[in-house]
């Protein structure tokens, strides 16, 4: 039975097949790393980052204030780079 | 700055800064070397998960989840309509055994007082059990975890 909420198999890096193995490895762990966040980090990501919806959009969607999105927006980034770091560095 | 510097830099990462949020966040930029690596760093982050996007669920995947949910849905009808059943059945039973015990000049007293303490000792125990249990649930912490 497929698990909605395990969204990790719907990222996928679009530019194969030449993609470079070291470029596939950071995906991956791009990838392990979101679904390690909590799940109102990994929303938010998933919304500002793959969904490109504005602060407003996702403010009204999830009934938050522009504020808000933008806070949880750098503490789920800040999250989200710690895992990263050695990849980017 | 009216808001925190972490909220805008967010809003500077993604460009969604008003001119004077944007200007009063560049001014804090040149002041605190902190501030500007972290704003590399996000930008890098940026550019990493840009290397990815969203795919749209495939068809497969929407008919197994749906036919998850109605599977749910016709259970959880079924099982709501047996349990209304058997317990209207089991009261009405109950209702009419003791109807019967103590109605019945037939019967001797000591069966009329066993089974009336046998069945107080019954709900003595389901109450306890019911008690416990909801006690247990109150303060389990991994209550919400799928198993």
């Amino acid at each position: 039975m497929v698990d909605v909420d395990d969204a990790s198999y719907l990222l996928v890096d679009y530019a194969n097949p030449e993609t470079s193995l070291e470029r596939k490895e950071i995906v991956g762990k791009l990838r392990q790393a979101l679904m390690q966040l909590p799940f109102d980090d990994r929303e938010i990501i998933m919304l500002q980052h793959f969904r490109g919806m504005s602060y407003d959009e996702i403010a009204g969607l999830l009934g938050i204030p522009r504020g808000t999105v933008m806070s949880r927006l750098y503490y789920a980034r800040r999250k989200l780079a710690d895992s990263m770091r050695q990849f980017y560095e | 700055m009216n808001r925190d510097k972490r909220e805008l830099l967010a809003g500077y990462v993604d460009g969604e800064l008003s001119d004077e949020e944007r200007e009063a966040f560049e001014r804090e930029l040149e002041r605190d070397p902190q501030l500007r690596a972290e704003l590399n760093e996000f930008r890098k982050l940026k550019e990493v998960t840009g290397m990815m996007q969203y795919a749209d669920l495939p068809d497969e995947v929407w008919d197994g989840y749906w036919q998850n949910v109605y599977r749910k849905l016709e259970r959880g009808i079924g099982w709501i309509l047996f349990s209304i059943g058997a317990i209207v059945l089991l009261s009405f039973g109950v209702y009419q055994f003791f109807l019967e015990l103590f109605s019945d000049s037939d019967v001797p007293t000591i069966v009329r007082i066993s089974v009336t303490v046998l069945s107080v000792g019954v709900v003595i125990l389901l109450v306890s059990f019911v008690r416990e249990r909801l006690f247990a649930y109150n303060r389990d912490r991994y209550r919400k975890v799928i198993r």
